[in-house]
């Protein structure tokens, strides 16, 4: 009798398990998708800008040693870009504080990247030609923006990088 | 019994002994890995390939079926064989991808059968020296950078020599600091931006403005950090006046700077006349080539 209780009980237990993994998981929603197209057009505040020392990076040296906030050292929170149109167009940055800055002020704009390769922001203006890598993805509606600058050696390693970040204006 | 003798009979992995000189090595550090095949079914497979693995990937020769001619290794006579190979480049990627291990085997031809035991060796694991940062007197950030760069120079009072006692007591730190370039004609080049001694001297004009020394240049004042670190932040190209057409003294423009100088001082140099003693000031130790 008592293994037919133990039995019961345990056929029960099961039971119960398994009506329990039978039940439809309920997901949270994954939200709005990343747009890197919406994600530039419009006006940006720079809010930080970082300078990265990639040779420091890759050895794995201490941060203190990696990076250095530039925003304390140069005028940087007065830089404004401005990026006309809607997957291209003119770009305006105003630089009322005259922080050193490492592209034409003033051009167009075009998201390009390869097919399996990352897409990046071209800047050009005349002749001249500069690309901003997306530092960090955001939605649209964190109003927020990362883009970089980066330096390479004549064999396309990186030796340093310009990270700036945005807030909507 | 029959069963049993097939057990027997199945070959192992060999279990050579190895060497890595240097015996402690980076992932920068160009190494040698030796083994001797002696007493191992290896030692009579002819040609052995080295086989490496890491958390960075499978690296160059990541083929392990195929017999391939760059993992190739050297034979040293009397069952030793080598191969050389730095481990950024064999993993195709950077030291701290690559981590603190790396691991690797030795294998013969595996024409006759892809993974047999009898084939290759057991895996061996062994340790990478983590690239170690050292604190220095004299630092600049970042380590490579153009003239047209934000570049930070550092001075780490804790760490002067004792005799820099005027050095270590100032509070207040300054740069002298000039430039050897290349003008776009091929010829060379000397600035200053300051002049070094006060007064200004009028007879000493070739190289510098004119316009002040070092003492009344608050643009060649250090920053102090905090904790006895003092920078210097500037883009050379902009601060040594590249291209400005407002004095023929300025480096015309499309200059190259070919090496910078940075002299970190006291504000008044004890080298110059009216002062005294020499222990607060620092040598032209300080100079940093372009690339």
């Amino acid at each position: 009798m008592k293994n037919l209780k133990t039995l019961f009980f345990t056929f029960a237990i099961l039971t119960s398990i398994a009506l329990q993994s039978c039940e439809k998981i309920k997901y949270a929603d994954v939200g709005e998708a990343i747009s890197l197209q919406e994600n530039i057009k419009g006006t940006w505040k720079v809010s930080t800008a970082t300078q990265i020392d990639n040779d420091a990076v890759n050895k794995n040296f201490p941060l203190a040693v990696q990076k250095l906030d530039l925003t304390s050292r140069f005028p940087y929170s007065t830089v404004v870009f401005a990026f006309n149109g809607e997957s291209t167009g003119n770009y305006t940055i105003t630089n009322a504080g005259g922080a050193p800055l490492f592209f034409p002020l003033t051009g167009t704009w075009s998201l390009d990247g390869t097919k399996n390769g990352p897409v990046r922001v071209k800047l050009v203006s005349g002749t001249q030609i500069a690309f901003l890598d997306f530092a960090k993805a955001y939605r649209a509606s964190d109003n927020k923006l990362s883009l970089k600058f980066s330096r390479a050696d004549s064999d396309g390693k990186v030796f340093l990088s310009y990270e700036f970040n945005f807030n909507r204006n | 019994m029959i069963l049993l003798s097939i057990g027997l009979a199945k070959a192992q992995k060999s279990n050579p002994k190895y060497t890595i000189s240097p015996a402690k090595f980076t992932a920068e550090d160009a190494i040698t890995i030796t083994v001797d095949l002696t007493g191992t079914t290896l030692a009579t497979k002819g040609q052995i390939y080295i086989y490496a693995f890491n958390q960075a990937g499978p690296g160059l020769y990541n083929d392990f079926c195929a017999d391939q001619s760059g993992a190739k290794m050297t034979n040293e006579g009397s069952n030793k064989w080598s191969f050389k190979l730095t481990l950024t480049n064999y993993f195709n990627a950077t030291p701290a991808k690559i981590g603190t291990t790396f691991g690797f085997l030795f294998k013969a031809s595996q024409a006759s059968g892809c993974g047999q035991d009898a084939n290759q060796s057991v895996d061996f694991s062994t340790t990478i020296e983590s690239l170690v940062f050292s604190p220095s007197v004299f630092r600049v950030f970042p380590n490579k950078f153009t003239q047209d760069d934000i570049v930070t120079f550092y001075m780490d009072k804790n760490l002067l020599d004792p005799s820099k006692t005027a050095l270590k007591s100032a509070t207040e730190i300054y740069v002298f600091t000039d430039i050897d370039y290349i003008k776009p004609d091929g010829t060379g080049g000397y600035f200053q931006i300051s002049q070094f001694c006060e007064p200004v001297s009028t007879t000493d004009g070739n190289y510098y403005t004119g316009q002040t020394t070092v003492a009344d240049n608050l643009a060649l004042k250090a920053k102090d950090e905090g904790n006895g670190l003092f920078a210097w932040t500037i883009v050379p190209s902009k601060f040594f006046k590249i291209g400005d057409t407002t004095s023929p003294k300025f480096p015309p423009a499309g200059s190259k700077i070919t090496k910078i100088k940075v002299h970190f001082r006291t504000r008044l140099s004890p080298y110059c006349p009216g002062t005294v003693g020499d222990a607060g000031s620092l040598g032209d130790n300080f100079g940093i080539p372009f690339q």
